[in-house]
């Protein structure tokens, strides 16, 4: 089995962000990067489906040469190897072109399984998975919360209101993941270590002139939560169920 | 050139740590959390620790060697991750960055490996060291006694030689980890003549497992912090081999001394820290507590507590890294690291009193965690060295 994890080095934004002057991006002065969460599932499913099946797994990235930093973090979880697609000008990469790119250096290494983030952390344009897929005419299922390789097909679930959707698809095939598939697991001090060592193949990739061009970006308002006392005990039940139907919460 | 960013291997040290704090540890804090909201649920009538809290901590310490961070801190011909004093400085302010709670027992303190029992011979790094720094079992270091504390020169614990035995008599307290510890490391003098005369030869260090005959732990000693942590141990006539000294004999002190800088710079580490947790706390409830209509964020006298707090912290930061960069160059930093316990251990206990004066009555509370980071940090600057014994070794480097 050979497994593709992608994923996508974004600015960790835990403690609050600040947008560049000219509104084009997150200034990341004293940041942390790291990857979306549902990629971290991406990784953990992919370690988990070379430890049941045996084989491969490789992550690979399109993005700065800093990149390599999300790419070591999988290897010290113990994803086999790694690919960097460098392009010093990732910020003006659509998901076409992203998905292109990725598809093209995907499809010399023959993998029976290609596992993206249902959507990265900054731009969720939900489009690279089903793009690549798409480019090398594979099926794909996107939003999956589970995944079961039987021999040469897989099982994957997406959950849906009261009850899940299941797909059989025959390999090879793209996943988009999303969070709750497996809870991944932390990187073991000796994996650090041992990540050091694994070379990452580097690809530099040529200037884009992108389709879809950013005009700006703005920060939501935050919204401070708001507090109304709908009376006490048992005479504000019937207010509690007024406004939560207001609210459209049931 | 000194560049104190830390290298890419740092930066996923402390992330695997945080992530291992934050999705493992607090979980199972979370679930024992009356345990640590106060320490009268925590404990039994004589202060020892309740089981089911002393299950956590032994998952939390047995976890984190299995990944490897517990111990990481020692060579890796030991067992350990060979991580340098400035990684070890990135690594033990994530730990305490969590506040005063489980995360505590991530990396190993007074109760597992020390540079000290890099002393140990083959067959005794075998036997003690390998598991220890696994985290799979738990040691203690005692030194202090009822009348030896800064006082070193003052041991009355004696060793006396019966062949290839010694028979020890004596009692320690205040020792971190004594009603735990599978062995205990205990300095006791093992000639009289050359101790008086000396000051610091004719003490040797030995180690006695906790099933000795002769050896037994003594009375939990109540504190401040009342965490069940320190005990008495106490000797009579417990016959221990020769096999059981670390390093020379009479050496003692000077296989205690390997270790000692270290010991300051991770207490100050850890303050360093611990002060970011309390300012991100104080920042938060001074944005969200309003009084006469506006957040107490707005006041000038409470925007300065937290100017103070943030500007200690970066010279505490600061002064450790170097004295950590120091240390692994190799350098003496005997004046240094206690420049650097002295003042972080100080500036924790700054930052502790405004983080209490911030948030007010809920500040003594113990709804909140802050009140225990207070009396916490008023412990640091006794332990490893008084602030008078710092400032002694400090005076002594001006030739006074
Ligand atoms: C929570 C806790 C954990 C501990 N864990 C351990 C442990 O694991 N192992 C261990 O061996 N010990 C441990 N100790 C003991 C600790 O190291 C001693 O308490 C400390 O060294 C101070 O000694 P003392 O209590 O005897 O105070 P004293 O030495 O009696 O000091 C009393 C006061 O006199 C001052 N003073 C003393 N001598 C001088 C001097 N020459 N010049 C100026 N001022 C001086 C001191 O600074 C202090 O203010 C622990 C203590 C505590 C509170």
């Amino acid at each position: 089995m050979k497994v593709l994890v992608c994923v996508k080095r974004v600015p960790d934004t835990g403690g609050g962000f600040k947008l560049t002057s000219d509104g084009q991006r997150v200034d990341t002065t004293n940041m942390d990067f790291t990857i979306s969460p549902h990629e971290e599932c991406a990784v953990e499913e992919a370690i988990r489906i070379i430890e049941k099946h045996g084989g491969s797994s490789t992550v690979l990235t399109l993005g700065p040469e800093q990149a390599q930093e999300q790419l070591r973090e999988a290897l010290a979880k113990s994803v086999n190897g790694a690919i960097l697609l460098e392009a010093p000008d990732y910020e003006s990469w659509d998901p076409a072109a992203t998905a292109q790119a990725i598809a093209e250096a995907a499809k010399p290494g023959g993998y029976d399984i290609l596992l993206f983030g249902n959507e990265c952390a900054d731009a969720c344009n939900y489009q690279v998975g089903l793009r690549v897929a798409h480019w090398l005419d594979i099926p794909c299922v996107t939003g999956i919360k589970a995944l079961e390789i039987q021999g040469n097909k897989a099982i994957a679930k997406r959950e849906v209101k009261d009850g899940w959707e299941v797909y059989e698809v025959s390999l090879p095939a793209a996943f988009t993941v999303k969070e709750g598939l497996n809870s991944p697991r932390h990187p073991s001090l000796r994996g650090i270590m041992g990540a050091k060592k694994i070379p990452i193949e580097k690809k530099k990739l040529n200037k884009r002139e992108p389709q879809l061009v950013r005009k700006m970006l703005r920060k939501p308002q935050e919204g401070r939560g708001q507090i109304e006392i709908l009376g006490q005990g048992v005479e504000a039940v019937p207010k509690v169920v007024a406004k939560l139907r207001e609210l459209g919460v049931i | 050139m000194i560049d104190f960013t830390p290298s890419e291997e740092t930066r996923m040290i402390v992330k695997g740590l945080r992530s291992f704090i934050e999705k493992e540890v607090k979980p199972i804090e979370e679930k024992h959390r009356e345990y640590f909201e106060s320490e009268h649920k925590r404990l039994n009538e004589d202060g020892s620790l309740k089981p089911e809290v002393k299950a956590a901590i032994d998952k939390v310490r047995m976890r984190s060697g299995e990944l490897g961070y517990y111990g990481m801190h020692m060579p890796a011909d030991v067992g350990g991750g060979g991580i340098d004093r400035v990684g070890m400085f990135f690594a033990h302010r994530e730990m305490a960055r969590h506040g005063l709670g489980l995360n505590m027992y991530t990396l190993a303190g007074p109760e597992g490996p020390t540079q000290m029992l890099l002393n140990l011979n083959d067959a005794q790094r075998k036997k003690f060291l390998a598991p220890l720094v696994k985290g799979e079992i738990t040691t203690c270091f005692g030194l202090t006694e009822p009348e030896a504390g800064s006082d070193i020169k003052n041991l009355t614990t004696k060793a006396e030689k019966q062949g290839d035995s010694f028979i020890l008599n004596g009692m320690k307290t205040f020792i971190t980890n004594a009603a735990h510890a599978d062995f205990v490391q205990v300095f006791a003098v093992t000639d009289s003549k050359l101790y008086k005369e000396s000051g610091y030869q004719g003490v040797t260090t030995f180690i006695i497992e906790k099933d000795r005959p002769g050896f037994k732990v003594g009375k939990i000693n109540r504190s401040i912090i009342d965490d069940g942590g320190q005990a008495e141990l106490i000797f009579e006539n417990c016959k221990v081999p020769k096999e059981n000294v670390i390093g020379q004999e009479g050496m003692g002190f000077y296989v205690a001394m390997s270790w000692i800088g270290v010991g300051r710079l991770n207490i100050a580490s850890m303050c360093v820290g611990m002060a970011e947790y309390l300012l991100e706390k104080s920042v938060e409830y001074a944005q969200q507590r309003t009084t006469f209509g506006k957040p107490i964020s707005k006041y000038q006298h409470v925007r300065g507590m937290l100017a103070d707090i943030a500007t200690e912290l970066y010279a505490a930061e600061h002064m450790v890294l170097n004295c950590a960069w120091r240390m692994d160059q190799g350098e003496q930093v005997v004046k240094e690291s206690s420049f650097v316990k002295y003042f972080c251990t100080n500036m924790l206990f700054r930052a502790a009193d405004k983080a209490v004066q911030i948030h007010g009555g809920m500040g003594v509370m113990k709804e909140l965690p802050i009140e225990r980071i207070f009396r916490f940090a008023r412990v640091l600057r006794i332990v490893e060295g008084t602030d008078e014994i710092q400032k002694e070794t400090i005076a002594r480097s001006l030739g006074l």
